[in-house]
């Protein structure tokens, strides 16, 4: 009985079966013979536009244009020779070029049918608007138009917005679950890499029947694009922009940011590129440069992929360690008379200081009385507040590739070198000389922990929409309120005092605390450094620059921090 | 063991006859170069039929009770052989569904359904009369979901939502009760949402979207079907001929050698050749189904119903997805798609079937 009620189920299964044949091949066989017929279906795809990125004040820094793309659908050409012809005199591009462009694109059997193979990209409106009106003398050619990444302020901006490109095969393969597929234009670098998820628009398209022709006459189906996601930075775009123009054409990296909560005011890499060059099939000449460029590495992020022995500027860690394990007070002296000798070394000062206490040794950069201080505290412990105070490992920021630079230690150069640690080591790195490597954006973090009151804040570029959540667990660096204003002290004079080193650096009317750094490399000349804060007493703006073999840190990197710090007050409301 | 002669050869023939139909189908669908079929796929194939016949040889030598008692056995081997696949299994179209032995990759799954249906044969054919009670069901349902969740996680859908079905026929003709059943349906179907939103994969869920409503993804898979329902529709009543289909030899078919291979049949074979194929599938359903009517050993019958509603439904849903009346899903047209495990698999169907047959209690 059962049984039955079973087979008379699968009895019923395949009369619809039936029933769908005779509606599809008999009722409806007339409309799909006709669609089959030179195939009439076309796919029109419509890409999505990506996010619009905006600075802190909502000027946008990253936008969509239209960029009008010639193809041509083979299957509907007649002469391909002579239709590459007609598009090589009205596109004024080489024929040879388009031919060969044609042959490596389509192989026959190997693309979808009636898929335009895109020969020109980016070409110009009137170009485009010809080249649609000639369309029946044409047959074949299309013309699509496509949103395309622009960059509103160009280098000013590449380092910190990325550029876009279409999807390596190796991306490809890990993002395939997400979504990705084949030629989508995804974040090669900068955060239009590291939120490309949030940036990327959902392409649309539609699904048309044209006639024999190849116009349309009826929309079968549609999706709409949809627009991604925006993202509000918290750059100030004027500001980033006078850095950047300051910067170049210096080799360097300089940032500003809210020592209070880690946001960043401006990020700037020099020497940079056009970020357009990786869309721009016309900049290719361009981009071969930017990549090839030995000299100049304009891809590389200075201030966060950008590793540089710190110099003096690291004493600020030396200073910190050797007060917070009270090996010294703030009325410990040591004499300086220009040399230092440990073992059969001799450790050298730029000059004579006589007896110098912390303030003192901070405001003329004094090395003895920094040897000393490091002899005393030791290896360990300066290590330890060099990793407490953020070097050596990643800041945090959203920005693909960043560098941890390096806190050597005991281990690493047993591990390393084979080698002891001798006292040697300590009083080179107690300067800041030797293995030490820091980032700019790692000692701007640095710097804020003193002009904050002891906090390690997360450098960060975006709020909406980003990894950051308003406050956040800051991390609190065992450092006490009274080591801090010695500190500061020390670095108020640095600027103010008599023999500062940074007096470049003052401003009537603006209290700047601040640290130079010249650090010396293996060739050519020095490293200059140069960060700090202001203003003193209730600090707005932190700051880390570093100009590659600038010379001093008292005299370039100290001339840009003063003119930056000018245009602060003058026309943004950061110190407000 | 002279029992050649209750083999039931009418079965037998319509089962080469499909085969040798779908030769055909598969030379004109490999007859244009393109870069994801292989031209040699025909002669592929009948090597794996050749294959497929000797393992159907040896299945008819040994008694099917000893297939029912070593039932969970299989299973277990079954389970393992899953659990294998999704550690170290290779991936194909984004699916895991393959093992490679030496130079052969199978696919588990396939075979997964047949032990399913021999476990539960052998459990609902040992427990006849005591399939009223509710707690009868909870073992039944274990047996099914096991396989199947580890089949949804490889990922593939259609092969885990045809165990459904089965298990269903099964318990009905096992004597379970209406009731019980009906409210495990509505169980199912009010867990649904929870499954969609925890089990399906992204791309699983838009293939479903788009069964309802074929407009939402016109580029992506609302295309293949379009173009699927252009081949077969513009096929109309005589079909445009062997190798001249235009939908077909112009390369629009994605997959028309193994999914979608209706398609082909559709467009050069047209009506008539589609009824044909139709009409011989729906002849070996009965023709199995008749031997469930024959036999009187209650897991016998059991083993041959969960085998005939797998097949029926297999050919259902394949020929439904092409014509855009089921959502795509991924399973193969019984021994007409290309691929030597789907192949092997419905031959060892038909050799079990052939099997009870053969040894059934003639009163």
């Amino acid at each position: 009985m059962r049984l039955k009620a079973l087979t008379i189920i699968i009895f019923s299964l395949f009369f619809i079966l039936m029933i769908g044949l005779w509606r599809t091949q008999i009722a409806r066989g007339y409309y799909y013979h006709r669609l089959s017929e030179k195939n009439r279906l076309r796919i029109v795809p419509i890409n999505g536009p990506r996010g619009i990125v905006y600075d802190r004040r909502g000027e946008i820094l990253a936008d969509n244009r239209l960029s009008f793309d010639v193809g041509i659908v083979p299957q509907e050409v007649k002469d391909i020779n002579k239709t590459l012809k007609a598009l090589a005199k009205i596109l004024n591009i080489p024929y040879t070029s388009l031919n060969s462009s044609f042959n490596n694109k389509y192989k026959k059997g190997r693309s979808l049918p009636f898929a335009p193979v895109v020969l020109a990209k980016g070409v110009s409106k009137d170009n485009a608007i010809i080249l649609e009106e000639d369309r029946l003398n044409l047959p074949g050619v299309v013309v699509q138009a496509n949103p395309v990444r622009t960059y509103l302020y160009g280098k000013d901006t590449a380092h910190l917005t990325g550029y876009v490109g279409e999807i390596h095969e190796g991306q490809l393969k890990k993002l395939k679950e997400y979504g990705y597929k084949v030629k989508d234009i995804v974040g090669h670098s900068g955060i239009e890499m590291s939120f490309d998820n949030t940036l990327r628009g959902k392409d649309g398209g539609m699904l048309v029947e044209v006639d024999n022709r190849g116009r349309q006459i009826k929309v079968i189906g549609s999706r709409e694009p949809v627009k991604g996601g925006d993202l509000h930075l918290t750059v100030d775009i004027r500001l980033q922009k006078f850095l950047s123009e300051l910067l170049h054409p210096r080799h360097g990296g300089a940032v500003f940011m809210d020592p209070n909560n880690g946001d960043i005011f401006a990020l700037v890499s020099s020497p940079s590129f056009n970020p357009d060059i990786f869309m721009d099939p016309g900049k290719r000449d361009e981009l071969n440069i930017a990549l090839n460029d030995k000299y100049n590495l304009p891809l590389l992020n200075r201030s966060v992929m950008g590793v540089y022995p710190p110099g003096s500027i690291f004493k600020i860690i030396t200073a910190a360690s050797g007060l917070q394990m009270k090996k010294i007070t703030p009325k410990t002296t040591f004499h300086c008379d220009g040399q230092f000798h440990i073992g059969s070394g001799t450790f050298a000062c730029p000059s004579t200081h006589g007896n110098e206490d912390i303030r003192g040794a901070l405001e003329d950069s004094c090395n003895i009385f920094f040897y000393n201080t490091g002899l005393k505290t030791g290896v360990d412990g300066i290590a330890r507040y060099a990793l407490d105070f953020g070097l050596g490992e990643l800041t945090g920021i959203e920005l693909p590739g960043e560098a941890s630079g390096h806190v050597p230690d005991r281990m690493w150069k047993r591990l390393k070198m084979g080698e002891n640690w001798y006292p040697g080591d300590t009083a080179n790195l107690s300067i800041g000389q030797g293995a030490m490597l820091v980032t700019p954006l790692q000692v701007v973090r640095m710097v804020s922990v003193i002009a904050n009151g002891g906090y390690l804040v997360t450098p960060h570029l975006t709020k909406e929409g980003g990894r950051y959540k308003e406050n956040p667990n800051i991390k609190k660096v065992n450092i006490s309120d009274e080591v801090i204003k010695i500190i500061k002290d020390g670095m108020r004079r640095v600027v103010e005092g008599y023999d500062g080193t940074g007096r470049r650096a003052r401003i009537d009317g603006l209290s700047i605390a601040a640290k130079t750094g010249t650090a010396e490399v293996s060739s050519g000349a020095s490293h200059a450094w140069f960060c700090g804060f202001a203003p003193l007493d209730n600090p707005k703006v932190a700051f880390a620059i570093v100009l590659e073999h600038g010379g001093k840190g008292g005299e370039g990197a100290a001339d840009i921090a003063r003119e930056t710090l000018e245009f602060i007050r003058r026309d943004t409301d950061i110190l407000r | 063991m002279n029992k050649l002669k209750d083999i039931d050869y009418v079965l037998l023939t319509v089962v080469l006859i499909i085969f040798a139909a779908g030769i055909l189908f598969l030379f004109s669908a490999s007859y244009q170069k393109s870069k994801d079929i292989d031209r040699n796929l025909t002669l592929f194939q009948v090597m794996w039929m050749v294959i497929a016949l000797g393992i159907g040889a040896v299945i008819l030598m040994i008694d099917y009770n000893r297939f029912i008692s070593s039932a969970y056995l299989i299973y277990g081997l079954i389970i393992l052989s899953l659990f294998i696949v999704l550690g170290f299994g290779i991936e194909k179209l984004g699916a895991q569904r393959w093992l490679r032995i030496g130079d052969m990759s199978i696919q588990p799954s396939e075979f997964a359904k047949i032990a399913i249906v021999l476990a539960l044969a052998r459990y609902l054919g040992y427990n006849t009369g005591r399939m009223e009670k509710w707690t009868s069901l909870i073992i039944p349902i274990i047996i099914t979901i096991v396989p199947m969740v580890l089949i949804l996680a490889q990922p593939d859908l259609g092969t885990a939502l045809i165990f459904l079905p089965i298990l269903f026929s099964m318990l009905y003709i096992s004597g379970a009760k209406i009731k019980h059943l009906a409210t495990l349906i509505l169980i199912g179907l009010a867990a649904s949402p929870f499954m969609w939103h925890y089990l399906l994969k992204p791309y699983q869920k838009k293939r479903l979207l788009v069964f309802i409503d074929p407009n939402s993804d016109p580029v992506g898979a609302g295309y293949t079907i379009m173009q699927s329902k252009i081949a077969i529709g513009s096929g109309r009543l005589f079909g445009k001929g062997w190798l001249s289909g235009t939908q077909n030899q112009l390369n629009f078919l994605p997959e028309r050698h193994t999914d979608f291979i209706f398609s082909v049949v559709g467009e050069e074979w047209g009506y008539l050749g589609c009824m044909v194929i139709v009409l011989l599938y729906l002849f070996l359903i009965i023709r199995g189904m008749n031997i469930a009517y024959s036999t009187a050993d209650r897991t016998a019958r059991l083993l041959v119903v969960g085998l005939v509603t797998l097949l029926s439904l297999q050919t259902f849903i394949n020929i439904g997805m092409t014509m855009g009346i089921m959502p795509v899903v991924g399973l193969p047209l019984p021994l007409i798609s290309y691929g030597g495990s789907s192949l092997v698999s419905t031959m060892v169907i038909i050799a079990l079937l052939l099997n009870v047959r053969m040894r059934r209690m003639i009163f």
